[in-house]
């Protein structure tokens, strides 16, 4: 079964984007905070982990920084999904490790696609 | 003796509970003739069947009928209903969302199953288990089953703040689940399921619509009949938000504008936000 996690200290927004890409294949698991998100990652490592940047506890560039640090989490897709859309957030978040940065609002139809190529290609 | 009623007592509502339970459950109790098979009694012996522990009995059946009839109406009841102590609800006006679900081209669908309309049903059903499955996990009730299509409310029926939100992601799921299905069921029946679904947002009313004799506990207001005129332009895998419910959520979720538009049967324009959700569309 593909994992997909949600960190997002927004409950509607966790809500919207799980209603998004669930799917029969796709068991998604939800963090409120940061230190959360990463204890599931250790547990049960997803294929694809959707943080958001300015979260309680790690932040998602930290979380980002942590799973492309960690050999055995490299299978990880990490997709920023963020309000946060200077250049500069995006060149951050990217050179924290992000294979793909999101932006807030986000397109339903591009979010689905970008998870469900991450699972074809994992 | 003390003992001998007290083990009839729990065996009556050991049988009562275990019909609770049970799909079929039915205690074993006495019906109207007493017990089956029970021996013949002198004229001069206590009447069994209006001994105390026989009433318990009879008791216990007619609550363990009444939990099977509570169980057998259930499913065709809005779930907020409270089943326990059903009463005439005053009407209540709430700020809340509604949202439709149709089947897009049911009418070449039907055609297909002009000599078999019981597989019509089947997939009818199959679809409508997916779509009420998503709308009931973003938190919305189902208020009725429109022919293939399904009205369902977020906030009428309780005070829910983010009435907004789980409409819109109740529309995303429905259209995800019905895709899931697709991928289940497409390739056996030879054809695709499509579903559409419009959603809007304002003041309802939640109240006793009928007469004295036929009543239902029903929502009425704008936004219904606003998300029924969307769902009916919405095209497959696509869902049509009035500005009412998209604005709840943009800055969660963008949508494009589709434009300001009348909406048949009513004088105001209405702001319709549109959101593609299937590559095709």
């Amino acid at each position: 079964m593909n994992r997909v996690l949600i960190a997002d200290d927004e409950p509607n927004l966790r809500l919207l984007v799980s209603a998004t890409i669930a799917s029969e294949e796709c068991e998604v698991v939800e963090a409120a905070d940061g230190d959360e998100a990463w204890a599931l990652i250790e547990q049960n490592p997803p294929r694809v982990a959707l943080l958001d940047v300015q979260m309680p506890g790690r932040t998602g560039l930290e979380l980002a920084r942590a799973i492309k640090e960690r050999s055995d989490l490299a299978g990880i897709t990490v997709i920023m999904l963020t309000s946060k859309a200077q250049q500069a957030d995006i060149q951050a978040g990217l050179a924290a490790g992000a294979d793909v940065y999101l932006t807030k609002p986000f397109s339903p139809l591009e979010l689905l696609g970008v998870v469900e190529h991450a699972l074809e290609t994992a | 003796m003390n003992w001998q009623r007290a083990a009839a007592a729990d065996a009556a509502l050991r049988a009562v509970f275990a019909a609770s339970f049970e799909p079929n459950g039915a205690p074993a109790v006495p019906d109207e003739g007493g017990w089956s098979g029970s021996p013949a009694r002198a004229s001069n012996q206590p009447d069994p069947l209006h001994s105390p522990d026989t009433q318990l009995l009879l008791y216990a059946r007619d609550l363990a009928r009444l939990q099977r009839l509570r169980r057998a109406y259930e499913r065709f009841l809005p779930a907020s209903l409270d089943p326990v102590a059903p009463r005439p609800e005053p009407p209540a006006v709430r700020t809340a969302s509604a949202l439709f679900t149709d089947m897009r081209g049911f009418t070449g669908l039907a055609e297909r199953f002009a000599d078999d309309p019981a597989g019509l049903l089947n997939v009818v059903n199959a679809h409508l288990a997916a779509v009420v499955g998503a709308i009931r996990r973003c938190g919305g009730v189902i208020e009725k089953f429109v022919g293939d299509g399904v009205l369902a409310t977020f906030g009428a029926r309780n005070e829910l703040q983010d009435h907004c939100e789980r409409a819109l992601a109740a529309s995303f799921a429905v259209v995800g689940a019905n895709e899931s299905l697709n991928r289940r069921r497409a390739k056996e029946w030879g054809f695709r399921v499509e579903v559409g679904v419009g959603a809007a947002a304002g003041k309802v009313v939640v109240g006793t619509v009928g007469t004295p004799e036929r009543a239902e506990l029903g929502v009425l207001g704008d936004p219904l009949n606003i998300a029924a005129r969307l769902v009916a332009r919405a095209k497959a895998g696509e869902v049509l938000l009035a500005a009412s419910v998209y604005r709840g959520a943009a800055r969660h979720v963008r949508a494009d504008l589709f434009g300001d538009s009348a909406v048949r049967g009513r004088a105001g324009q209405v702001e319709i936000y549109r959101i593609a959700l299937l590559r095709h569309t």
